[in-house]
């Protein structure tokens, strides 16, 4: 549900189709191939513009011919443009390069990426307002050994993303870093980051901060939806997979120093409607 | 003598080092959509087809003894592990925050 309410947030106009490939009940939900193919041929039958997967697999090696591969191979067959979750760096032991499906060709894989802003929450008044009343303050964590997961966690004061009460560009103040549980690329891929950190309330009320490329994923699906929305309106038809592809790849920013890339969704409408 | 183009690490250890009498669930994704004669391949070389996948797939059963012939059939695209995915939400380790609001 997390996920449908990011893409939707981006996409508010589209219509939804929910495929159910796994149990909810379960605690630690997975996805067997066989509900996950027939899930793909519903939503090549149902006529699908962009499917969401926050879902992968890392299987060494696979140059994109394994099951779940072939399946995400055949919705872009199909003319689907299908966004996958390049995966987490803490889901499998030893070193692990991008997940099945997202690496397969003509998918679009995304990273994570992480938006930090500078300014203190010990300064009353100023920071993003991040919080869920009317106390602003952004969210920030500490950094603490973990035996299992090393000293590599997050840290730092995170952007809420919801604007700044001074009036400094948030944008300006915003610092942005590739996420400390990406995995290493395979080939050209992620094709590009989105934001991987999700807060979300316990019936505590304290507040967990989920993170994960299923969280980034559907913000890429929805813009990219809301942009495949606009080429319909002013073409009559989507644009193919590939072309997706190619103008999220063209048209996305560099972060800081690093090769990788975030989202730019003028400059990728731009790529794709050329003046 | 064909090769499946991706025989995942696990299997070939398993072709490497079997155990005979020791059954092993996979999946095979073939280069044609043929389940018919991919059964009868894999019936050939002592496999057990239980149950087809959409897009021409085919779940099988086979004696770990018998994934020498099995890797060596023309027309594959890959052999895996029957393995579920999982759902990519769980990569923050430490998921609470210092400062709650």
């Amino acid at each position: 549900m997390l996920v449908s309410r990011i893409t939707e947030f981006f996409s508010s106009a589209a219509t939804f189709h929910h495929y159910q490939v796994t149990d909810l009940a379960d605690d630690i939900p997975q996805i067997r191939l066989d509900p996950f193919a027939d899930a793909i041929q519903a939503a090549i039958d149902d006529g699908i513009d962009i499917v969401n997967l926050s879902v992968g697999i890392h299987r060494a090696k696979c140059p994109g011919v394994c099951p779940f591969c072939e399946a995400a191979k055949r919705a872009v067959d199909a003319g689907i443009t299908v966004v996958a979750g390049s995966g987490n760096r803490y889901t499998y032991a030893g070193p692990t390069r991008v997940f099945c499906p997202a690496r397969r060709e003509g998918v679009i894989a995304v990273g994570g990426m992480e938006v930090h802003c500078p300014k203190s929450i010990d300064i009353p008044g100023v920071g993003c307002h991040s919080g869920t009343d009317d106390s602003p303050g952004p969210y920030w964590m500490n950094k603490r050994a973990d035996a299992e997961y090393g000293a590599d966690l997050a840290e730092g004061v995170y952007c809420g993303q919801q604007g700044c009460l001074d009036d400094d560009d948030c944008l300006v103040e915003n610092t942005e870093r590739s996420w400390s549980g990406n995995v290493r690329p395979y080939r050209d891929k992620p094709d590009v980051l989105a934001p991987v950190h999700y807060p979300v309330a316990r019936g505590d009320g304290k507040l967990e901060l989920k993170a994960g490329t299923s969280f980034s994923t559907p913000i890429v699906t929805g813009i990219v939806g809301m942009v495949i929305d606009e080429f319909r309106q002013e073409t009559g038809k989507p644009p193919d997979p590939a072309a997706a592809r190619r103008a999220v790849r063209e048209s996305a920013e560099p972060i800081g120093e690093s090769e990788l890339r975030k989202l730019n969704t003028t400059r990728m409408m731009n790529t794709l409607f050329p003046i | 003598m064909g090769m499946a183009r991706y025989i995942q690490p696990a299997v070939r250890e398993l072709r490497n080092d079997p155990q005979a009498g020791e059954y092993v669930e996979l999946i095979l994704v073939p280069e044609e959509d043929n389940t018919d004669e991919l059964r009868e391949r894999v019936e050939a070389v002592g496999g057990e087809p239980t149950r087809e996948i959409t897009f021409g797939m085919l779940a099988i059963e086979i004696d770990q003894a018998a994934l020498d012939e099995l890797c060596d059939l023309a027309g594959l695209k890959s052999i895996t592990l029957d393995e579920p995915m999982e759902v990519l939400e769980s990569g923050n380790p430490n998921p609470d925050p210092a400062s709650q609001n």
